[in-house]
């Protein structure tokens, strides 16, 4: 299938696509499919019948007038099939448009699998191809940076250490101008839960870092977060399919907080965050689940409030409604615990519709809004569907998140 | 074509909800609270 595609300059695409070489791409080819892909694919791709009921589910294929190229299993044709039928002999340019697809027409938000009659992972099969582009270096430029910040910094945005701690003590002077004696205690040993910040939060979204802290200081919360690598919960590797720094990332993550004898960590309002360490970063060092129990802040809020240690004092008064983030709720089921807080803290809640698991994705997520502007436009149209779901609310105030890439939408 | 989309809505975050309303003791708080300025 030759598809047409608006023609969009990334050097991490165009550049690294001229250094490849026959040779080499079908090594990574068959090295991914025949070494490291286990019993899925071959059942995956037996099993598919190219029914094409994975195609509603969609909102590529939705937001782009129901064109048939960017339904999953088009996606899955155009790429890893390809492949596949090759046996690996394919040139740079189909690379390219298998990068394409991986990375701008995906957002590994399993809809489509969950809708697929035979239950077909078509998000694994994606990362799959999102692992051989990444091994050959088909990486959208901005992303493989963020990538890269992992391995040099185990951050995602290039902070060092001092920057983290300079950061923390600043956002402290400031929490104490409102809440007296408020601390953000770092590297205290034996703390129940350890709370490990998004990397925006040390750099230009610190008001997240602050309003975490006033929660958990006025809720009286037994917390910590470490001085040194391991803090961030972040990983922008997964999204390349560079699973070795994935790994790293995470296993410095557990061990940051096994160093602290912490009894629970809790990450950042931030769905990839979640993802990578309870799914993809835990199984790929061997764990089913993770070491170290694993809160998202949705589900530890909700905590607090049930339990009493959180009282809420008055409610928003304007309409609210919420945005299902995929990593959370349709692969965690905290949908119901986000609608909690909601009702308990608003008013007037109207609930999207589709909802829940059946939410549509935010088209963002898994690492796409982090392309950078040469992808902007693209993603904003991939939307468009989403847009539609909101605007039907009738709202025109506050959609509620729980996820941080959703607020840059 | 290419259209962009605008949303007239405002995003918030759980946390951004909680600290603007939340009880929070008249011990703990130094001066007015984010909310109350």
């Amino acid at each position: 299938m030759n598809v047409q595609r608006k023609p969009v300059a990334d050097p991490g695409f165009e550049e690294n696509a001229k250094k490849l070489t026959p040779e080499k791409i079908e090594r990574v080819i068959k090295w991914v499919l025949e070494k490291e892909a286990d019993i899925r694919l071959k059942t995956f791709v037996e099993t598919c019948i190219h029914c094409g009921l994975c195609s509603e589910a969609c909102h590529y294929f939705l937001s782009y007038r129901r064109d048939p190229s960017y339904a999953p299993v088009a996606k899955i044709r155009q790429t890893l099939w390809d492949m596949l039928k090759k046996k690996g002999k394919v040139d740079a340019e189909s690379v390219k448009m298998y990068a394409r697809i991986a990375f701008t027409e995906c957002n590994i938000c399993r809809r489509c699998s969950m809708y697929c009659p035979f239950g077909i992972d078509m998000a694994y099969m994606l990362n799959l191809v999102r692992r051989i582009c990444g091994l050959l270096g088909v990486v959208p430029q901005y992303l493989q940076d963020q990538a890269n910040s992992h391995m040099y910094t185990y951050t995602q945005a290039w902070l060092a250490q001092d920057d983290w701690v300079d950061t923390v003590q600043f956002i402290e002077d400031e929490l104490r101008m409102e809440i007296k004696n408020a601390r953000i205690p770092l590297d205290k040993v034996g703390a129940e839960v350890m709370y490990s910040p998004h990397s925006l939060e040390a750099k230009f979204k610190t008001n997240l870092l602050s309003n975490i802290a006033y929660i958990l200081n006025v809720a009286g919360v037994d917390w910590t977060m470490p001085s040194f690598d391991g803090w961030d919960s972040t990983n922008q590797a997964m999204h390349v399919g560079d699973n070795e720094t994935m790994g790293m990332v995470e296993r410095m993550h557990f061990e940051a907080a096994m160093k602290l004898k912490v009894k629970k960590i809790m990450t950042s309002e931030c769905g990839h965050s979640f993802r990578a360490a309870v799914y993809d970063g835990s199984r790929w060092l061997g764990w089913k689940e993770p070491p170290i129990t694993y809160l998202q802040p949705t589900q530890f809020f909700y905590e607090l409030i049930r339990d009493g240690k959180i009282r809420i004092a008055k409610k928003i008064k304007e309409p609210v409604t919420v945005q299902d983030p995929c990593s959370i709720v349709r692969n965690r089921g905290l949908g119901g615990m986000l609608r909690s807080i909601v009702n308990w803290t608003c008013e007037d809640f109207r609930d999207v519709n589709p909802r829940l698991e059946h939410n549509y994705c935010c088209c963002a997520g898994s690492g796409v809004i982090n392309y950078g502007p040469p992808w902007k436009f693209i993603r904003m149209e991939g939307g468009r569907v989403k847009i539609n779901q909101l605007k039907a609310t009738g709202l025109s105030s506050h959609p509620v998140t729980a996820v941080i890439n959703q607020s840059k939408k | 074509m290419i259209h962009y989309y605008k949303l007239d809505m405002r995003v918030m975050f759980i946390s951004e909800i909680l600290v603007q309303n939340m009880y929070v003791p008249d011990e703990m708080k130094v001066i007015k609270t984010r909310d109350e300025k």
